[in-house]
C-alpha cells in the first residue's frame, strides 16, 4: 500500500467518524447541514491530500518510523513496541500540548472579533484558531457553536482544519515522520482544508 | 535514555494518573467525570508497563546474561529506540504533584468578553417553571431560556444560579456569575456568564449562589450571544468551591 493511502487515513480518522458527526449535530441544533458539510468537506480534503501526495510526493521526504527490534518472545516484542511507541508519541504530545496551552493564553481573543465580519479573513482567522487551540474533534463543534459572531463557513473551516492540522499534530507528525515531511504535508493540508471549506460552505451553508 | 529510566517514567506517569483519579477528585479539574474509568484503565496499563520494566531490569542486572542484554540495548539506542523527547513526559508528572493546576476560573472567563452562546439544546423545549418557588438551574439552562425560549419561561420566576465571580473588563461596576462549560476536557472550555445586578461584587473567583429573577431586555429580544443575560439579584451567598467545577 502506498503511503498516500495511509496519509488519507491519518487525516480522515479523527474527522470522519460517528462520534464526531453526532457531536456536531448536537452542537448545532436546527442546523443539520453543518454536520453534513463537515463530513463532506473533511472527506474531500483527506482524499485530495492523499492524491496530491501520490502524484507529487517523494519517498525520501517521508521517514517511515523504524520498528523497535523486539528480541525473544511475542510478548517481549509486544511489550517493547508498546513502551517505545508510548514514550515516543507521548513526548511529542507534551511539546504540542505545551505550545497550544501557551498560545491559548498569550494570543488575545479580541483580535478575533475584529475580523469576524470580514468574509474571507474570518475563515482564515478561525482556521488559524483551530490550529492554535488543538481541541479534539469530539469537542470542537461545541466551541465552534459558541463563536456566534462568525459566519457558518468560518465555523466550518474551524471544524475541518482542527482535526487535521493543529499544534499537537504538527509536533507529532514532525517527530514521527521527520521535519521534511511535516514542512510539506502540513501546509498542503491546511491550504486544502481552507479552500474546500470555502467551497462547501458556499454551496451547503 | 536507559531502559530503567524509560520504565521509571512510565511508572511515574501511570502513578500520577492513578493518584488523581482513584485517590482524589483532582481529575475533575481537567476532564468530564465520565472519563474516570478510562483514565484509570489507561493509567493502570502505563503503570503496569513501568513496573514490569523495572522488575525486568532488576532481574536482568542480577542475572548472568546481563552483558549480552546491555550490548543489544546500545544497538537499539542507535536506532533511536530511546527517544530523548520522552523525557518531557516527566513534565505532566511534576505539574500534577508540584503545581497541581487548579480548575479554569475567572482568568479564563475574562479573556472572552463577548459571552459565548450556549447552544440551545432543543429550541423551545423548555418546561414551565413553578411560581412562588426558587428553581435551581445551571447557567447553561438559564442562558438557553433567556435567549432561546419564545414562551419566556423565565419571566417573573426566581432562580438560583451557582458559579464563580468575574469582574467585567469593559463595564465598571458590573460583575458576572460565571461557570466554564466543558464538552470533553478543560481545553474546550467555554465561559458561561450571567450579569448580576443590584448586589455588591464579592471577591473575584470566589464561588457564590445567587438568587434572583431574569431581567427582560428592554429592546425586546437580546441579540443572541452578544451580551450576557441579566439577573436582578435578591441575595448572594458565598459557598465553598464545588467538587465538580465545570458545567
Amino acid at each position: 500500500m502506498t503511503p498516500a493511502a495511509a496519509l488519507a487515513f491519518l487525516l480522515a480518522s479523527p474527522a470522519i467518524n460517528p462520534v464526531v458527526v453526532v457531536a456536531t449535530v448536537v452542537a448545532f441544533p436546527g442546523q443539520p447541514m453543518m454536520a453534513v458539510a463537515r463530513f463532506g468537506a473533511s472527506l474531500v480534503v483527506a482524499v485530495l491530500a492523499g492524491w496530491v501526495w501520490l502524484r507529487f510526493g517523494r519517498a525520501e521526504w517521508l521517514r517511515i518510523p523504524s520498528r523497535a527490534a523486539g528480541g525473544g518472545s511475542k510478548w517481549a516484542s509486544f511489550y517493547t513496541a508498546m513502551r517505545h511507541d508510548f514514550l515516543h508519541a507521548g513526548g511529542f504530545l507534551v511539546v504540542g500540548g505545551a505550545a497550544a496551552a501557551t498560545m491559548n493564553v498569550v494570543v488575545p481573543r479580541s483580535w478575533l472579533e475584529s475580523v469576524a465580519a470580514v468574509p474571507v479573513l474570518s475563515v482564515l482567522a478561525l482556521a488559524l484558531l483551530a490550529v492554535i487551540l488543538s481541541i479534539c474533534s469530539e469537542a470542537d463543534a461545541f466551541v465552534a457553536a459558541s463563536l456566534t459572531a462568525f459566519s457558518p463557513t468560518a465555523k466550518l473551516a474551524f471544524l475541518v482544519v482542527g482535526p487535521m492540522v493543529d499544534l499537537k499534530l504538527i509536533a507529532l507528525q514532525a517527530g514521527t515522520f521527520g521535519r521534511r515531511f511535516a514542512a510539506r504535508f502540513i501546509p498542503l493540508t491546511f491550504v486544502l482544508a481552507v479552500i474546500v471549506s470555502l467551497a462547501v460552505g458556499e454551496v451547503l451553508l | 535514555m536507559s531502559r530503567l529510566t524509560q520504565s521509571m517514567i512510565l511508572f511515574l506517569l501511570g502513578g500520577a494518573v492513578l493518584r488523581i483519579t482513584m485517590l482524589s477528585t483532582t481529575y475533575l479539574n481537567y476532564v468530564k467525570p465520565g472519563f474516570r474509568p478510562f483514565l484509570i484503565a489507561a493509567g493502570a496499563v502505563v503503570f503496569v508497563l513501568g513496573v514490569i520494566g523495572v522488575i525486568q531490569e532488576w532481574r536482568g542486572a542480577a542475572g548472568p546474561d546481563h552483558a549480552a542484554d546491555s550490548s543489544n540495548h546500545h544497538e537499539g539506542h542507535d536506532h533511536g529506540h530511546a527517544p530523548r523527547v520522552a523525557w518531557l513526559l516527566v513534565l505532566p508528572v511534576f505539574a500534577i504533584f508540584l503545581i497541581s493546576p487548579p480548575a479554569l476560573g475567572a482568568f479564563s472567563a475574562k479573556s472572552e468578553e463577548a459571552t459565548a452562546q450556549m447552544p440551545v439544546a432543543a429550541l423551545d423545549a423548555y418546561s414551565a417553571l413553578p411560581a412562588g418557588k426558587v428553581t435551581e438551574m445551571t447557567l447553561g439552562e438559564f442562558i438557553g431560556r433567556a435567549w432561546g425560549d419564545s414562551s419566556m419561561s423565565l419571566t417573573g420566576r426566581q432562580v438560583k444560579l451557582t458559579g464563580f465571580v468575574v469582574k467585567s473588563v469593559k463595564k465598571k461596576d458590573r460583575w458576572y456569575v460565571a461557570r466554564i462549560q466543558i464538552a470533553c476536557c478543560a481545553a474546550d472550555g467555554i465561559a458561561l456568564k450571567v450579569a448580576v445586578l443590584g448586589q455588591a461584587m464579592p471577591e473575584e473567583d470566589s464561588w457564590v449562589e445567587v438568587i434572583g429573577t431574569w431581567r427582560e431586555p428592554k429592546s425586546g429580544k437580546t441579540p443572541v450571544g452578544m451580551v450576557a443575560p441579566e439577573l436582578d439579584a435578591v441575595s448572594v451567598a458565598k459557598i465553598p468551591a464545588p467538587v465538580e467545577p465545570y458545567e
